[in-house]
């Protein structure tokens, strides 16, 4: 009887095994909370980054206006770029939990709906302090293929033909007519005695905007709605080459 | 007069006496040794002998992990986890899916189905324990488990969760589902003997 417990402490003592010390387990568990919350950071700076872009790119407006369809026009604008990336972050923060101590006390729909919760919240608040924009410009400026990711989303207006049409203003002629050069460099006199102003456009010299409306010839456009710029909300552009 | 000694000290008290040295980790071990052996034998089918290896490396792998032991936790539902794990890495390692032969005799898997208000109450009569031994063996196995942890090893929801490392609703789930699927089982058993 007991014969094992026997076995097993001369094992321990002829083996000369040994306890693992303290801080191996305090370490270990310090790296994996540490994991935990990199990945939570990650995810708001992503969450932060996609609220920034969803909305410079306001391209919801645009497919609404061209499809009429709020769930096509969702289904088109959503940034599946960064809602990828907040995923993976998501998921790699419940990795990292579930290596923590007694995590398997929470199941996995809940530790996904607190994860998204906390990386939500957090991305809002990054997002009012400027990070999202801070790291939007980074990427685009050092990677052509989140370049090219931006620009695809640009493009939806710059189509006059179905009444999308972006660019900076160059003059304001009267009440009635200002000058626009768009994303092409196409020089266009826009009729904005119709029209709607949405956030924190203006009409001003300089001012990048957004225009839903309709083309009335070659080189004339009927604004209905003016929207903020492409690079934020209603920035006035401060180089010759900010125009792309 | 030594024994009496060490069966007053609890299951922390030793822990932290074997901590200091290894020789007060004998009687620790002793006190799970029988339950332990038992417990792996009921949740796979292996010989006497790789029932004993596997506890023999449970043993080691929580002497060595000992720093780790959470005072929180109760000591038998961290050392039934080491057991637990311990026995589903030995099949891991054998490239072997666990095959099960229950042996034992469980009274309160028997007031289980003898209580059911239903009409078809089952009195299965003196081979009741070879019919349930039977009806668990076809379980899938996490089923299997809680419905042995909880009627033979007499563990409640909260250390079925610690050994099992699930949460205490899912533990809840896991037993209604094994309760509903072995009285099936049982009467479809019955009506076809």
């Amino acid at each position: 009887m007991e014969k094992i417990s026997k076995k097993t402490l001369e094992k321990i003592k002829q083996n000369r095994i040994s306890l693992r010390p303290k801080w191996f387990f305090k370490f270990k568990n310090y790296i994996f909370w540490s994991l935990f919350v990199l990945s939570i950071l990650f995810g708001g700076l992503s969450v932060a980054t996609l609220i920034y872009q969803y909305q410079k790119a306001d391209s919801f407006s645009a497919y609404y206006y061209v499809h009429h369809s709020f769930l096509k026009a969702v289904i088109l604008s959503l940034p599946y770029f960064w809602l990828v990336i907040i995923l993976i972050f998501i998921g790699l923060a419940i990795y990292d939990f579930y290596l923590t101590k007694k995590s398997y006390r929470f199941n996995a729909f809940f530790m996904f709906i607190a994860s998204f919760i906390i990386s939500l919240a957090l991305g809002i608040i990054l997002f009012y302090g400027g990070i999202g924009k801070k790291i939007d410009q980074k990427l685009t400026q050092d990677f052509s293929f989140y370049r090219q990711i931006s620009q695809q989303k640009e493009k939806i207006w710059n189509q006059p033909d179905r009444g999308l049409l972006a660019g900076k203003i160059l003059e304001i002629k009267d009440q009635q007519i200002f000058v626009l050069q768009d994303l092409g460099g196409v020089i266009w006199e826009i009729d904005y005695q119709k029209v709607k102003i949405f956030g924190r456009a203006k009409i001003e010299v300089n001012e990048e905007i957004k225009i839903i409306g309709e083309r009335q010839s070659d080189n004339t456009f009927l604004a209905l709605q003016i929207r903020p710029d492409i690079n934020g909300q209603g920035q006035k552009m401060k180089g010759k080459n900010s125009l792309k | 007069m030594v024994d009496r000694f060490w069966l007053k000290k609890t299951d922390q008290e030793l822990v932290a006496l074997s901590i200091k040295n290894a020789d007060n980790y004998l009687f620790l071990m002793q006190r799970y040794e029988k339950q332990l052996l038992s417990y792996i034998q009921n949740i796979a089918l292996v010989t006497k002998e790789d029932a004993e290896d596997i506890l023999q490396e449970s043993f080691i792998k929580a002497y060595r992990n000992l720093n780790d032991f959470d005072l929180n936790l109760k000591f038998s539902s961290w050392l039934f986890r080491i057991v637990h794990n311990e026995t589903i890495s030995h099949f891991r390692r054998f490239k072997n899916k666990p095959q099960f032969k229950t042996t034992f005799k469980s009274d309160e898997l028997i007031k289980l189905i003898q209580d059911e208000k239903d009409p078809l109450k089952i009195v299965i009569g003196k081979n009741e324990a070879e019919i349930i031994n039977q009806v668990l063996d076809g379980l899938k196995p996490i089923y299997r488990e809680v419905l042995i942890l909880k009627y033979f090893d007499d563990k409640g929801y909260a250390e079925i969760s610690d050994i099992l490392q699930k949460p205490q609703n899912t533990i809840g789930t896991l037993l209604h589902r094994a309760r509903k699927i072995f009285k099936d089982k049982i009467i479809q058993l019955k009506i076809n003997l």
